[in-house]
C-alpha cells in the first residue's frame, strides 16, 4: 500500500540535522499501523509523505506502487490516501454535514447521484446518519472528527491516515473515533495509519512503529513493543497504565506476566494469583 | 487569590436559531493557592467557565469575582485581571504569532513594561518550566512541531507571572515524557510559589495525579465535586455522563471493591493484599 525506501527529509536548508533520515517501512493492504514518537520526532513530517503533502528530500516513498514524485499521478495518489488532523475544527469546511462530506468529491467532479450514494453511505459508515442535515459546529469534538473520517470515505480510499484525531477529545469522543477506525479495518478492509501520543489508542493497533529523531526505532505488534517498559521511557514514551502496574508488581517479585495491556487481562492475572495464593493457604 | 462564581448562568447567541445554555446556575469557590482540577466532556461548560475568569466572557446572569474584583461590575478593572489570571487556552498554537518562539513567550512581560533583563529571566525560567531547548526558542513558531508549540503557548502566559493560572487541556498533543513533565513542572510551581492553579482536562490520569479537588460538569452544571478518589470512585456514574476514570481505578474495584485512583495506590493495594496472604 506504501513503501518508503531510504526515505530522508529536511524542511530548509537552516535545519543542521535531518528531520527524517533513511526511513524504510511497508505498510500493507488492510493493516492497522499505530504510530508514536517523541515530540518532534518526525510523526507529522513522515506521514505528510503518504499523500505527497510533502516530497522526499532522499528516497523514495511509493503509494500502490505510484512514485509520490509522478505529478502526473497526484490526483491518484490522494484519491487513494486521505488525511485527518487534529483539530476538528479546521477540517469541516460546509455549514451542513452533508455538504461537508460531500465537498471533495464535487471537486473532483463525481456526479451527483453517485455523490449523493457516497454521502449517505459514509455518512452511515461512521454512525453519523441521523446528523445528515446538522450544522457542523454544534457537534461534539468526537462527532466532528467522524464527520471528517466520513468526508475522506466519500473519495473511496485505500487507507486513511490520521494525525493525532483523539488529541482534543473528551474519552467517549476517542473511544467513537477508535471504532469506528476498526470497523473502517475489519469491515472494508480499509488501511489505517494512527498517529497517537495515547498508548491505550496504540494497542488498538495490530502494529506499533516507534519513531524517534527522525527514524524508526521499534517496530512490532503492541504486545512486543509495550513489553519494553524501560526502553519505552528512555524514547520519551510510556506504556499503558495498566502495563506499567504489571511492570511495577514485577519489580516487586509479584510473578506477573509483563505483556499485558488491558484491565480484563490484568483482572485474570491477579484473580489466578490470589486463587493460587488462597489454594496454598487451605491446604 | 480566590476565584468566585455565584449563580453564573450563559447562553451562546441568545435568542438565535442556536442558542445554547453553555453554563447553568454553577456556584463554586477556590481558594488561594488550591490546584483544582474540572472535568467533563466536550460542549459540557468548562472553557466557557475559565473563560469568565480572567474577563474574556462578561458575566451576563450571576457573579464571577476574581481576588477582589468584581467582574460583574459594568466597569470591571477587566486589564488588571487579565495579568493576574493568566488563561492557556484549548488551541494554544493560534496564541503564536511572533517572529520566533523566544519573543512569543517575551510578548506579555514586554507588554507588561519590564526591563529586558528581566523579561529575560521570565522567558528563560517560563522556557526551563516547560522544556523548551534554546534552539527551539530561536525558532518560528510556525517551523515547531505540535508539541513544541503547546509548550511554547504556556510559557507564554507562565512569562506574565500570574497569580492564578488556568490552563485548558494543556497536555492534549504531548508526549508522555512531556505530559509528565509538564505536569511535575506545574506542581513545583504550585509548591514553591502557593499559585492558585486551575486545570481543564480529558487526561483522567493527569488529574488523578495532580489535583487536590475536582469539579465533574455537565450540561452546563457542576454535578459532582470532591477529592479525585471520591469522585473517581463513582466512576460508575461519570461513564453515563461520557466520561470515565482511569484504569487502575476500575482494575482495584473491579478485583476488591477497594478505591485508588492512582498507580502507586493500586500498587500498595495489590502489594498490601498478595502480601498478607
Ligand atoms: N514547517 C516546518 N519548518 C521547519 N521545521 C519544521 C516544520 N515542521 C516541523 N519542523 C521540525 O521538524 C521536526 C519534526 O517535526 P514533526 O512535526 O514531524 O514532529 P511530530 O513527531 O509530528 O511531533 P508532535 O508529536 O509534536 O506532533 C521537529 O524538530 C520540528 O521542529
Ligand atoms: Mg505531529
Amino acid at each position: 500500500m506504501i513503501k518508503t525506501e531510504n526515505l530522508s527529509f529536511k524542511y530548509n536548508n537552516e535545519q543542521e540535522s535531518l528531520v527524517l533520515e533513511d526511513i524504510n517501512l511497508t505498510i500493507e493492504k488492510g493493516e492497522f499501523v499505530a504510530i508514536i514518537g517523541h515530540n518532534g520526532s518526525g510523526k507529522s513530517t513522515l506521514v505528510k509523505h503518504f499523500n505527497a503533502i510533502l516530497l522526499p528530500e532522499g528516497g523514495t516513498v511509493y503509494v500502490k506502487g505510484i512514485d509520490t514524485r509522478d505529478e502526473s499521478r497526484l490526483y491518484d495518489i490522494r484519491q487513494a490516501v486521505g488525511m485527518v488532523f487534529q483539530n476538528p475544527d479546521n477540517q469541516l469546511v460546509a455549514t451542513i454535514v452533508e455538504d461537508d462530506v460531500a465537498f471533495a468529491p464535487e471537486n473532483l467532479g463525481v456526479a451527483p447521484s453517485e455523490i449523493r450514494k457516497r454521502v449517505d453511505r459514509s455518512l452511515e459508515t461512521v454512525g453519523m446518519s441521523e446528523y445528515t442535515h446538522h450544522a457542523p459546529h454544534l457537534l461534539s469534538g468526537g462527532q466532528k472528527q467522524r464527520v471528517a473520517i466520513a468526508g475522506i470515505l466519500a473519495m473511496k480510499p485505500d487507507c486513511i491516515v490520521l494525525d493525532e484525531p483523539t488529541a482534543m477529545l473528551d474519552p467517549i469522543g476517542r473511544r467513537e473515533v477508535i471504532q469506528t477506525l476498526l470497523k473502517l479495518n475489519s469491515e472494508e478492509g480499509i488501511t489505517i495509519v494512527l498517529v497517537t501520543h495515547n498508548m491505550d489508542e496504540a494497542v488498538s493497533a495490530e502494529r506499533v512503529v516507534v519513531l524517534s529523531e527522525g527514524g524508526v526505532e521499534m517496530d512490532g505488534k503492541p504486545r512486543e513493543i509495550f513489553c519494553q517498559v524501560e526502553r519505552l521511557k528512555a524514547l520519551g514514551l510510556a506504556v499503558p497504565q495498566i502495563t506499567e502496574l504489571m511492570y511495577e508488581l514485577s519489580r516487586e517479585g509479584i510473578n506477573v506476566p509483563c505483556d499485558i495491556l488491558t484491565v480484563d487481562e490484568a483482572y485474570n492475572a491477579l484473580s489466578q494469583i490470589e486463587n493460587y495464593n488462597k489454594g496454598l493457604k487451605r491446604s | 487569590m480566590v476565584i468566585r462564581a455565584e449563580n453564573l448562568s450563559y447562553t451562546y447567541s441568545e435568542g438565535g436559531p442556536f442558542e445554547r445554555a453553555a453554563l447553568n446556575d454553577v456556584s463554586m469557590t477556590i481558594k488561594d493557592g488550591e490546584f483544582v482540577g474540572i472535568i467533563g466532556h466536550t460542549g459540557s461548560g468548562k472553557s466557557t467557565l475559565v473563560q469568565h475568569f480572567n474577563g474574556l466572557l462578561q458575566p451576563v446572569s450571576g457573579r464571577v469575582i476574581v481576588g477582589d474584583i468584581d467582574l460583574s461590575a459594568k466597569k470591571a478593572d477587566l486589564k488588571t485581571v487579565r495579568t493576574k489570571v493568566g488563561l492557556v487556552f484549548q488551541y494554544p498554537e493560534h496564541q503564536l504569532f511572533e517572529e520566533t518562539v523566544r519573543r512569543d513567550i517575551a510578548f506579555a512581560p514586554v507588554n507588561m513594561g519590564f526591563s529586558p533583563v528581566e523579561v529575560n529571566e521570565r522567558v528563560e525560567r517560563a522556557a526551563r518550566l516547560v522544556g523548551l531547548s534554546e534552539e527551539i526558542l530561536d525558532k518560528s513558531p510556525f517551523e515547531i512541531s505540535g508539541g513544541q508549540k503547546r509548550r511554547a503557548a504556556i510559557a507564554g502566559v507562565l512569562a506574565m507571572d500570574p497569580e492564578v493560572l488556568v490552563l485548558d487541556e494543556p497536555t492534549a498533543g504531548l508526549d508522555p515524557h512531556g505530559r509528565k513533565e509538564i505536569l511535575a513542572g506545574l506542581l513545583k510551581l504550585h509548591r514553591e510559589t502557593g499559585i492558585t492553579v486551575i486545570l481543564v482536562s480529558h487526561g483522567m490520569e493527569d488529574i488523578a495525579d495532580t489535583v487536590q479537588r475536582l469539579y465533574v460538569m455537565n450540561m452546563g452544571r457542576i454535578v459532582m465535586e470532591g477529592t479525585p478518589l471520591e469522585v473517581y470512585a463513582r466512576y460508575e456514574e461519570l461513564e453515563e455522563i461520557g466520561l470515565t476514570a482511569p484504569p487502575v481505578t476500575k482494575l482495584i474495584k473491579r478485583l476488591y471493591g477497594a478505591d485508588i485512583c492512582t498507580l502507586s495506590q493500586a500498587k500498595e493495594y495489590i502489594l498490601g493484599v498478595i502480601g498478607r496472604a
